[in-house]
């Protein structure tokens, strides 16, 4: 009888600690309000061997190599300004809550771009690449066109100077390019 | 001794614990207010002698495909309940999920069984306010690799399109695919 109590507190504070574990970016997910689209780890290792059964051109192959490394990637992206300052809320507590340091930021008509890295092995390896555009910190509405503010977020080894391979192939925003050294 | 055997019997229990997957789609295949086709992998009417080593073994990995839809028409105008129950099957602990995409037009997930090297299963839902549709994908160890010899085998392909029917029908009142006679249009606009 004892065994059992023990081994129910053991399940109970797994599925505790399993939750815990989940990203507090995963309210997102759920919200009509914000398209979305998430990525795991074995998506990627099945989109590499895909590529690799067709080994074709360098630029592939660049995608190969990262695509095996590559934990997740999620992105985000809305047209509401109320969803926006939530999520921006929750970039400054999930940078501080995770120790992230900010690689880069930028500011134009088009609005405010901001990178933030976690740290790897060198200065062009990162473990996670988080970015975050917010357009409506500029007027607002850009020559007509709707406002779209973006949050993309990369965890695994990610090389900054490889990443336009992966940008291409999984069609993500050209502001990523701007990491990129070279 | 005791310990151990009451280790043992709660790892048979878990091992034994069906499948949420697995069990929404029998449920559902009697449901009357669900709609089900299970696609065996030899109506697509591949001829296997005319395919290479690579193409064949691509196209012997797939065995069937099981779909579940269920959408709101004059009988069923509420389908809240049917995918309030598959995203609770979609949590089942055997299942991997692969991606996940949320757009204004519907939300769509996907799973699998296996390794990246093998996969059993795959397990497709796609769903908006009026339709919900589950698929589940089975095979053999499938391989990524397999994708582009498996299309390049359909090119050769001459599906059984009598047992087909239901499927196109389906799929063309969804809008998922043109109407065939848009098809044609787009063809003729093309040429």
């Amino acid at each position: 009888m004892k065994m059992k109590s023990v081994l129910f507190t053991c399940a109970l504070a797994f599925s505790l600690w399993a939750t815990q574990a989940q990203s507090i970016f995963d309210a997102l997910e759920n919200n009509d309000a914000v398209s979305s689209v998430v990525v795991n780890k074995s998506m990627f290792m099945m989109l590499s061997k895909f590529e690799a059964a067709l080994d074709t051109e360098p630029e592939a192959k660049q995608f190969v190599e990262m695509a095996k490394n590559i934990q997740s990637l999620k992105v985000f992206t809305t047209s509401d300004k109320q969803v926006t300052v939530q999520m921006e809320q929750m970039v400054t507590k999930y940078v501080a809550q995770n120790k992230l340091t900010e690689l880069m930021r930028a500011r134009d008509k088009e609005g405010h771009v901001r990178f933030y890295i976690r740290p790897g092995a060198t200065d062009d390896k990162v473990k996670e690449l988080l970015m975050f555009v917010d357009q409506w910190s500029g007027q607002g509405q850009i020559n007509g066109r709707k406002v779209e503010n973006v949050l993309l977020t990369i965890v695994g080894d990610i090389d900054l100077n490889k990443i336009s391979g992966l940008i291409a192939k999984m069609n993500l925003p050209q502001e990523l390019n701007r990491v990129s050294k070279k | 001794m005791k310990k151990i055997f009451i280790l043992l019997i709660v790892l048979v229990f878990a091992a034994c614990q069906p499948s949420p997957i697995q069990e929404f789609f029998a449920e559902k295949q009697e449901d009357p207010t669900f709609n089900s086709l299970v696609l065996p992998a030899s109506l697509l009417g591949i001829a296997q002698d005319s395919l290479n080593e690579e193409q064949r073994a691509a196209v012997n990995s797939l065995e069937k495909v099981h779909f579940v839809w269920q959408q709101v028409d004059s009988l069923t105008t509420d389908i809240s309940k049917g995918i309030e129950q598959a995203e609770s099957a979609l949590n089942d602990p055997n299942y991997e999920t692969l991606m996940k995409v949320q757009m204004p037009w519907g939300q769509g997930r996907v799973l699998f069984k296996g390794t990246e090297d093998a996969v059993d299963e795959f397990v497709v839902m796609g769903k908006r306010d009026s339709l919900l549709v589950m698929a589940r994908i089975m095979g053999d160890n499938m391989h990524p690799k397999y994708l582009m010899p498996f299309l390049s085998s359909m090119n050769q392909a001459q599906p059984d399109m009598e047992a087909l029917k239901p499927l196109m029908m389906m799929l063309q009142e969804k809008e998922v695919l043109p109407a065939s006679n848009q098809v044609t249009d787009t063809l003729t606009k093309k040429s």
